[in-house]
């Protein structure tokens, strides 16, 4: 069985070094948002300025862990199926990490704090911060950019090359003409490759819309005369912010379709439904985001309409497919429980419950009563949370569990699962309620009664990171005893 | 020569012809965005130019890896080139303008052809995409639509605050501040307000004009009164 | 409008069912393993009425809510009374006193950065909220039903002081 995990040296070695940092960064960025939740507790003193430098940090610094651990688990999935130059790989690491060491610089001496949203006009009027901040951030933010359309460039070729184009990559006959195409022999991508496809044709146009309103913040930086239209400026944002925070969830989804039949010793195959659920995903991803401009009357109006049909589209049907799938999978399968396949199937019911939440804010009459209060952060740290990371750390686990050729007791399966599922889930549900309640997001200090629920918040997240570093122990205890088996 | 390397190169040649287009018409007369959409037809074609030139010039894929990074380098480069201020050097100067122009065929090439290098398909990719940049800024890189306009019309409705009179701060302006501002901002003994490296929004203009540092006079509330802080201000805010 | 806890009870609710049924479905008799294709077999039967469940559900969703969409109508705004709404860091223009009972627009703009602009009730649930965008002039229609004191919070945004940017009026 461990044969199917390792195949490709440079594969091995891009995932770990892609998934290492990314959960490195995840770690400390946990920490941060902590500080957060407890400064709007009012537990610890943290003046405005701090908390919103924080903030710009840590909603920065998450979505770039998420990426980087999904893109990492990617790159070797994909590099087992195809060749894939390891050096383009590395690069676009390279590019990750300097322009999070930008980002950082941007903060931490430079107290920016426009959000990872910045949107225009805010990075240049009434800044409590230097205007060199604002320029350093949104190089840094280029510099990640432009390590993630190498991360697609590269996987979107190596995928048209091997499956003969956008036909074969998106099984387009394999749908269409599902007899001739089988008996002709042919076989679709596995569906791995469908989030690889994705991510990878997706990411290429949000890094490029990215770019586009980062240099032009960035003239506007160095020549003020040069006009931005805001409107303009806050579609490009939410273009860009919205695809490439959801996008993460459709790369981490890739480690379900590899990591849960390893578990249940069943296979996960491609079927029409799961093509046409990803096509969905591949066309409205994009527009999705329409729903963050729903309280901008200005918009046109018919977009409004397309946006709430498309958030239901990209997001709908490939969660259905997937988790039916994933549930067929697991269903008398006799599978054993292990940290691995407890989180894969956790992240399945965190991805359902925060789509929930999602769905319900991307009703427009809805969205009235939620728009950017704490109902926002609460779906998205929903699916982050108890979704993109549990499916990264569910496939970590799986391979460190079948290389040591061993699994985890139950009580550290149920202390594990206690503070991450349990933790995080008061955590969100504070969330939930206070957004319910109508506390604005982004508030450094909240109106009544936001601090009482983001003191059971704060409780909730330290639960939760209990239980992350005594899953993080655990991890290290049974990638030493792979090591052990592998020299004995 | 084959026959696509012939349309390959007639493209390019038909491209680089456009660009010379500011030798014949004053380029500063045109309209941003329409500007927007010129650069992306002569990025369009040298985009497929490039794409073609990969077609016969790129036999072994392998190779191809560096290629990526360069076209993946140009759109970035292309927004730079565009930079839509009237201001700018290559706007102002056609020799420079077309320099402008060449570069932005150069890197259109670049996408295209770099692109194509790398694997069959990622040429179109890159190419779209930066064609997709310059289409994209049509609507707000360089344009926008004025703050000013926008809270008189909001204002006009009701009485809660005075409609800015832009009109009546240029009058104030020209008998307070004009001195040491120069006629319409152009400066003199004080800094001049057009063409500033970093400018005040509104409400920051306001709230320095009621309280300014010296050697700046401060006239609120005793020559100037709010009404008036809010006219002078509104038509700064008209002088770029 | 003012529907924030019926959306979160729902939202409760289908969540805890959608979290039950997984987890049943994962434990039920999971030490009487069966064949990949039984239970594919069973799954596939029933998976096309799962789908048109969820299509029926989000179409119906989706065209029950078109008339409570916040827009401006044509219609709606002739006879209305305005109201301006100039928000600039950090603070709102807004007019003192607002009509109970009858339909009112307020136009709503910015003099630096995006704002936002929502409006809280007597009761502290938000009734409708609106964008504040430099450059452009947004139309809130409101029609107030229940008097009192409004007030107002920015939602989007807008620097240090963000948390602190606050308004109010009085509708009677």
């Amino acid at each position: 069985m461990s044969s199917d995990v390792v195949q490709s040296r440079a594969g091995v070695r891009v995932m770990w070094t892609y998934i290492g940092t990314g959960l490195a960064i995840f770690s400390l960025m946990l920490l941060a948002g902590i500080l957060l939740r407890a400064a709007q507790a009012g537990w610890l003193p943290v003046d405005p300025g701090t908390f919103y430098s924080i903030l710009s940090l840590h909603g920065v610094g998450m979505i770039v862990a998420m990426a980087i651990s999904g893109l990492g688990t990617l790159w070797y999935l994909v590099r087992r199926e195809m060749d894939l130059d390891e050096r383009i790989a590395y690069l676009a690491y390279g590019f990750f990490i300097a322009g999070v060491i930008t980002v950082i610089v941007s903060v931490v001496p430079g107290r920016y704090g426009s959000l990872w949203t910045m949107l225009y006009p805010l990075p240049f009027v009434g800044t409590y911060w230097p205007s060199w901040a604002t320029g350093t951030w949104l190089i840094g933010n280029a510099l990640v950019m432009l390590g993630f359309m190498l991360w697609c460039a590269q996987i979107l070729g190596a995928l048209l090359a091997k499956y003969g184009g956008v036909r074969g990559m998106l099984a387009i006959d394999y749908v269409f003409r599902n007899r001739a195409f089988t008996e002709s022999g042919g076989k679709p991508p596995p569906p791995a490759m469908f989030a690889a496809a994705i991510t990878a044709f997706d990411g290429f146009i949000t890094g490029t819309v990215g770019l586009v309103i980062g240099t032009a913040l960035l003239v506007h930086w160095m020549d003020p005369t040069v006009a931005i239209n805001p409107l303009w400026a806050k579609n490009l944002t939410y273009l860009f912010g919205h695809s490439i925070a959801n996008l993460t969830m459709y790369m981490a989804v890739a480690g379900v379709y590899v990591g849960l039949p390893l578990c249940t010793k069943r296979a996960y195959h491609t079927s029409p439904q799961l093509a046409v659920a990803w096509w969905a995903t591949l066309l409205f991803v994009i527009i999705a985001y329409f729903h963050h401009l729903y309280m901008d009357f200005a918009q046109m109006q018919w977009m409004q309409f397309v946006g709430e049909i498309a958030s239901y589209l990209a997001a709908i049907p490939v969660v259905v497919v997937t988790v039916y799938g994933g549930v067929m999978l697991v269903h008398r399968s006799g599978m054993r429980w292990s940290l691995g396949s407890m989180f894969l199937y956790g992240g399945m019911i965190g991805w359902v419950v925060g789509g929930i939440g999602a769905v319900l804010d991307a009703t427009i009459p809805a969205n009235v009563d939620l728009h950017n209060t704490l109902w926002v952060p609460a779906h998205f740290h929903t699916y982050l949370l108890e979704g993109v990371l549990l499916f990264t750390l569910g496939w970590v686990f799986v391979i460190l569990e079948q290389r040591a050729d061993a699994v985890s007791s139950l009580v550290m399966r149920w202390l594990v699962g206690l503070g991450m599922f349990g933790g995080g889930a008061l955590f969100v549900f504070s969330f939930y309620i206070a957004g319910a309640a109508g506390i604005p997001r982004r508030y450094a200090v909240e109106p009544a009664p936001g601090p009482f629920w983001a003191s059971v918040g704060t409780v909730g997240a330290i639960v939760f990171l209990i239980g992350f570093a005594i899953c993080v122990f655990e991890g290290i205890r049974l990638a030493r005893l792979g090591k052990s088996e592998a020299t004995a | 020569m084959n026959r696509q390397s012939i349309a390959a190169t007639m493209i390019l040649l038909a491209t680089v012809a456009f660009a010379l287009a500011p030798l014949y018409r004053s380029a500063v007369d045109i309209p941003i965005p329409l500007h927007h959409v010129i650069h992306a037809v002569m990025m369009a074609g040298a985009a497929l130019a490039g794409i073609l030139f990969a077609g016969f010039l790129a036999r072994e894929r392998r190779s191809g890896a560096p290629w990526l990074v360069v076209s993946m380098f140009a759109p970035v480069f292309a927004m730079l080139l565009m930079w839509p201020s009237e201001y700018s050097y290559f706007e102002r100067h056609p020799y420079g303008h077309i320099v402008e122009h060449l570069g932005l065929i150069f890197l259109g090439f670049v996408a295209g052809y770099g692109g194509q290098r790398y694997a069959n398909g990622i040429g179109w990719a890159s190419g779209i995409g930066i064609v997709a940049m310059a289409v994209l800024g049509v609507w707000g890189y360089g344009v926008e639509p004025t703050t000013v306009t926008a809270v008189a019309v909001a204002s006009s409705a009701s009485q809660a605050l005075g409609a800015p009179n832009v009109t009546h701060g240029s009058a104030l302006f020209a008998q307070n501040c004009a001195i040491c501002h120069g006629v319409g901002g152009a400066g003199g003994e004080g800094p001049p307000l057009k063409n500033e490296r970093v400018r005040k929004s509104l409400a920051a203009a306001e709230r320095w004009i009621e309280n300014p540092a010296p050697p700046m006079p401060k006239l609120y509330p005793g020559t100037l009164s709010a009404q008036d802080v809010a006219d002078v201000a509104s038509y700064i805010e008209t002088l770029r | 409008m003012g529907n924030a806890y019926l959306i979160f009870e729902s939202f409760i609710v289908v969540a805890a069912l959608a979290i039950i049924v997984m987890l049943f479905l994962a434990n039920y008799r999971a030490h009487e393993p069966l064949p990949q294709e039984v239970v594919t077999s069973r799954g596939y039967a029933l998976r096309r009425y799962w789908f048109w469940l969820v299509l029926v559900v989000a179409v119906a969703t989706f065209v029950i809510t078109i008339p409570n969409f916040p827009y401006p109508r044509a219609n709606a705004s002739a006879n209305a009374k305005h109201f301006s709404v100039v928000a600039q860091q950090y603070s709102f223009a807004v007019p003192a006193v607002v009509p109970l009972g009858v339909p009112v627009i307020f136009d709503v703009t910015s003099r630096d950065v995006n704002h936002g602009f929502g409006i809280y009730g007597p009761n502290g649930a938000i009734v409708g909220q609106v964008q504040v965008m430099p450059g452009y002039v947004n139309h809130l229609p409101m029609t107030f039903t229940v008097a009192g004191r409004y007030v107002i919070r920015c939602l989007e945004y807008c620097g240090i002081a963000h948390a602190a940017m606050q308004g109010g009026f009085d509708v009677r």
